[in-house]
């Protein structure tokens, strides 16, 4: 144990080690920088309805601090509506948000829409999964246009100009704002829901 | 003749399935996804409404310091499996301090584990326990880990670093239709991290009271829709010591490197293409025979060298929400060299499955498999195959089909596979299964199952010439004579299960079941040869006995507090084997090999956001055949986030006495027993 004649495989040991080390330095000096917690929760195909109860009732809580204009929100309006597009992911979790207390004197309502040519008129959107990479490029275009909150749920979704994205770390649920695409909108969020994000882009990125 | 062993044929079968699956693949190409208008209502049950109202008085910054779920994410979807399955995920391995697959192996209910020296254990589902157990699949990611030489696993070989893992998913019971081959007794899953779930960089360093170890990955993105992870893994760990306190030459250690790339190639096709390579050496102190030696016995101080690599590519795509299919294939070679064998094996592995629904209550699962092995061994006197170098294969194909009876509530699971093997020809493995879930928080479910163990190349091909015993005052060299007649031990295995949730912070899971064997393996005496000069006492492989066992498995998991977790898991096994004829005189040795009773037991503690503390107790039986006594493990550990990037752990293992004994090796290799050891490590991210 003592006399271990190991000399030689520590030698090519400690060289697959240092192999691996130097990659991994000079991977992250050319590398992205914001890349963190190396242990993040396993995106979850099969996720429990009460991550959904948490994500639904975040929007709900989270609408009480977005100003849209008048365009799209007019002052008079007495309803606020939450879109969902692609499969729905909620189930009926959501649809209890239209019994709580009206947010500013207005009801939620909750509207579904499969496909990204059946949006109408919402103030919110909730962004599917099972959307592809170009349909949610679409949403987010006509989320500009409209002055449409888009909420999403994909890693690196705010990156890619989403606006929101309400992610589970760690069985917690955290949320990342892009705020350069949130203003393109024509929203405004309280510097509040700010300082509560896990994360804030300023700009998204170049493609 | 009894079989023919060279396969000069075997690239045309290859060829043809080959060509079976991608057409296969074409045709579901063509199948395009119906899309799904949803309905609007407002009906909210009552029970929900509650759930949502009561969730939305709390405000932002509450809901966002609210765990999520309850119980544990990944325990969700598996209360509705039809078996008996358990989960260790990356953080249940960290907690528990485990730096092996096997020792975090012994986390789970019905697995049993047992040390023999540094880097041998024996670990078996259900029974059944030696060095050389063989009723058990272990796969990851879709590659088969164990070896085709004796079916069982060589975890000195197979070391994965825990860091990679994402879960091990372990199904006691037989899991043959749905699982690859030699899934009698239990499958183990082990599952890696996807790159995109390892992004940056990672550095970490383990310093043990008897090893050093270090593991190091980094994880990227490839533009938009690619993720690559590489990772490099060494370790060196000292053999522990034996029951008289002296070194027993079992130091281990080993280097593995590798990568995995995740691609989506479009929103509905996924690539994953993954590979590693190692190079070790473990270190082992045997008896042999050496017909050179007065004696004819000579102690052999000698070191295996292990190396290997391996790659694999596979291909899924999502049709739709009602079908996808995936498409692998791999390629495997493994070489292990010690101063009596040598055993050099490639393997190349080719599967297809699809998965569809039709109409509101069917959902089918069927695949095509085939393997093709290579391999090449060089024996000597004491270990020899004949012939040295052998090529052999295995098709399959399994249907299965999960009938909806009534929505939510009541399912039957039928299905079956066919195989063909070289050893003993085709083989038919069907299983039928039922679930009822009368309310989400129960589940009851049942199921018959037909399994196969196959004859291994050794049971068919490896003479083996141990240390001589004496008999009589004069050496007597016990020969193991293999048999071209060995055949599959067949299980009939009946299994009923019950998962409740009483609470929303409790759960159990109980599994018993009932196993019946037939042409169990056995090594009958046949008689002292000296036709070669030297004294040969014979035996035979062969399939002389039968048996069945019984058994349960119970575990719990209960969350008293927001921040603490506990968990516990009862096993019992019973096992009686019985002679058919058989002279072997360890005909029945797997009634004594296993503990009847086990115990784990885990606290999860965490203090603060940023300060957890484990605590592990493991207590198991007695093993008769040994004359192990029963043993009681406790670990302790206190894991610290000092910095949002840097993490230090600190932990012992075995607190309560200095070393105990966990198993015996047969074939005169030394064993040692198992110390208390301490950890420290260091885990870095940037």
């Amino acid at each position: 144990m003592i006399n271990n004649p190991l000399t030689t495989r520590m030698k090519v040991g400690g060289l697959i080690l240092l192999c691996t080390f130097v990659l991994t330095v000079g991977g992250h000096a050319t590398g992205r920088g914001d890349f963190k917690a190396p242990e993040t929760a396993p995106e979850d195909s099969t996720s429990s309805s009460s991550e959904y109860r948490f994500k639904a009732v975040f929007l709900y809580r989270l609408v009480r601090w977005v100003n849209w204009p008048t365009s799209n929100l007019p002052k008079k309006s007495k309803t606020l509506t939450i879109g969902i597009v692609g499969k729905d992911p909620f189930g009926r979790e959501i649809d209890a948000l239209t019994k709580l207390k009206p947010i500013k004197g207005r009801k939620i309502v909750i509207k579904r829409f499969s496909k990204v040519v059946d949006i109408k008129k919402t103030q919110v959107l909730f962004v599917s999964r099972s959307l592809t990479q170009a349909e949610v490029e679409q949403v987010i275009r006509r989320g500009h246009r409209d002055s449409i909150l888009i909420v999403g749920e994909k890693d690196k979704f705010v990156d890619q100009s989403g606006m929101i994205s309400l992610l589970i770390r760690k069985n917690k649920l955290k949320f990342e704002v892009n705020t350069e695409s949130i203003k393109k909108a024509k929203l405004k969020v309280s510097s509040q829901i700010l300082k509560m994000a896990s994360r804030v882009v300023k700009k998204s990125k170049k493609k | 003749m009894h079989k023919e062993h060279e396969l000069a044929t075997g690239q045309q079968p290859l060829q043809g399935l080959i060509w079976t699956c991608l057409s296969a693949a074409l045709i579901l190409l063509l199948f395009s996804s119906p899309s799904h208008a949803q309905e609007e209502t407002d009906e909210v049950d009552e029970a929900t409404q509650e759930d949502v109202e009561e969730l939305s008085d709390f405000s932002l910054e509450d809901l966002l310091d609210m765990e999520v779920t309850s119980v544990s994410k990944s325990a969700q979807p598996l209360s509705k499996a039809a078996s008996a399955i358990f989960v260790v995920t990356q953080d249940d391995i960290q907690r528990a301090g485990a730096r092996s697959i096997p020792e975090a192996l012994r986390l789970v209910p019905g697995i049993e584990v047992a040390q023999i020296n540094r880097h041998r254990w024996a670990i078996t589902s259900r029974g059944f326990n030696s060095v050389f157990a063989s009723k058990m699949l272990v796969l990851m990611d879709g590659r088969t880990m164990y070896t085709p030489l004796f079916s069982g696993t060589f975890w000195n070989q197979q070391s994965t670093p825990v860091e990679n893992i994402e879960r091990i998913e372990v199904i006691r019971g037989p899991g043959a239709t749905l699982w690859g081959a030699n899934a009698v007794n239990g499958i183990i899953n082990i599952i890696t991290k996807k790159a995109k779930d390892a992004l940056g960089g990672r550095a970490k360093v383990v310093l043990g009271s008897n090893n050093i170890e270090g593991y190091s990955s980094y994880g990227t993105a490839l533009g938009e829709d690619a993720h690559l992870r590489v990772y490099g893994q060494w370790f060196d760990r000292d053999d522990f010591v034996n029951a008289q306190n002296n070194d027993t030459n079992a130091d281990w250690d080993l280097g593995q490197i590798g990568f995995r790339l995740d691609v989506d190639l479009s929103s509905r096709d996924t690539l994953t293409v993954q590979g590693d390579a190692y190079d070790g050496r473990a270190e082992q102190t045997i008896d042999i025979f050496n017909p050179n030696s007065p004696t004819l016995a000579s102690v052999l101080n000698d070191t295996i060298d292990i190396a290997g690599a391996n790659m694999i590519a596979r291909w899924n795509r999502k049709i739709s929400e009602e079908q996808d299919f995936t498409l692998q294939i791999y390629v495997d070679r493994t070489e292990r060299t010690d101063g009596l064998f040598k055993d050099v094996r490639n393997t190349y592995d080719l599967e297809f499955q699809h998965r569809f629904q039709l109409g509101d209550s069917h959902n089918f699962i069927w695949g095509v498999g085939y393997r093709y092995i290579s391999d090449d061994l060089e024996g000597g006197a004491q270990l020899f195959a004949s012939p040295d170098a052998r090529r052999y294969q295995i098709f399959n194909a399994f249907l299965q089909d999960e009938i909806t009876l009534v929505d939510d509530e009541l399912k039957l699971i039928i299905g079956s596979k066919v195989s063909h093997n070289d050893f003993s020809g085709f083989e038919v493995q069907p299983s039928i299964k039922m679930i009822w879930t009368p309310a989400p928080e129960h589940t009851v479910w049942v199921s018959a199952s037909r399994a196969v163990e196959t004859p291994s190349r050794a049971l068919q091909d490896l003479t083996i010439n141990l240390s001589p015993v004496n008999i009589g005052g004069s050496p007597v060299i016990p020969a193991v004579i293999p048999s071209r007649f060995t055949k599959s031990t067949e299980l009939l295995a009946f299994e009923l299960g019950y998962r409740i949730r009483p609470a929303d912070n409790l759960s159990f899971d109980l599994a018993l079941f009932y196993n019946d064997y037939e042409r169990i393996a056995t090594t009958d005496l046949r008689g002292l040869n000296i036709s070669g000069g030297l004294p040969f006492l014979e035996s035979i492989r062969d399939n002389k006995a039968k048996g069945r066992s019984y058994g349960l498995e119970l575990s719990s998991e209960w969350r008293p507090l927001k921040d603490l977790r506990v968990s516990a898991s009862y096993s019992f096994i019973a096992i009686d084997i019985k002679s058919v004829g058989s002279t072997d005189p360890n005909f029945d040795g797997a009634e004594d090999s296993s503990p009847s009773h086990r115990i784990v037991f885990r606290a999860n503690w965490d203090i603060t956001s940023d300060l957890e503390f484990n605590t592990t107790v493991y207590w198991t039986d007695k093993i008769r055949r040994f004359d192990i006594p029963n043993y009681l493990r406790l670990d302790l550990q206190l894991r610290w986030r000092v910095l949002d990037n840097l993490e230090l752990a600190i932990g012992v293992r075995n607190l309560l006495d200095d070393r105990h004994p966990e198993f015996s090796d047969t074939f005169g290799r030394r064993g040692s027993e198992v110390e208390r050891t301490a950890y420290f490590w260091m885990d870095f991210t940037f």
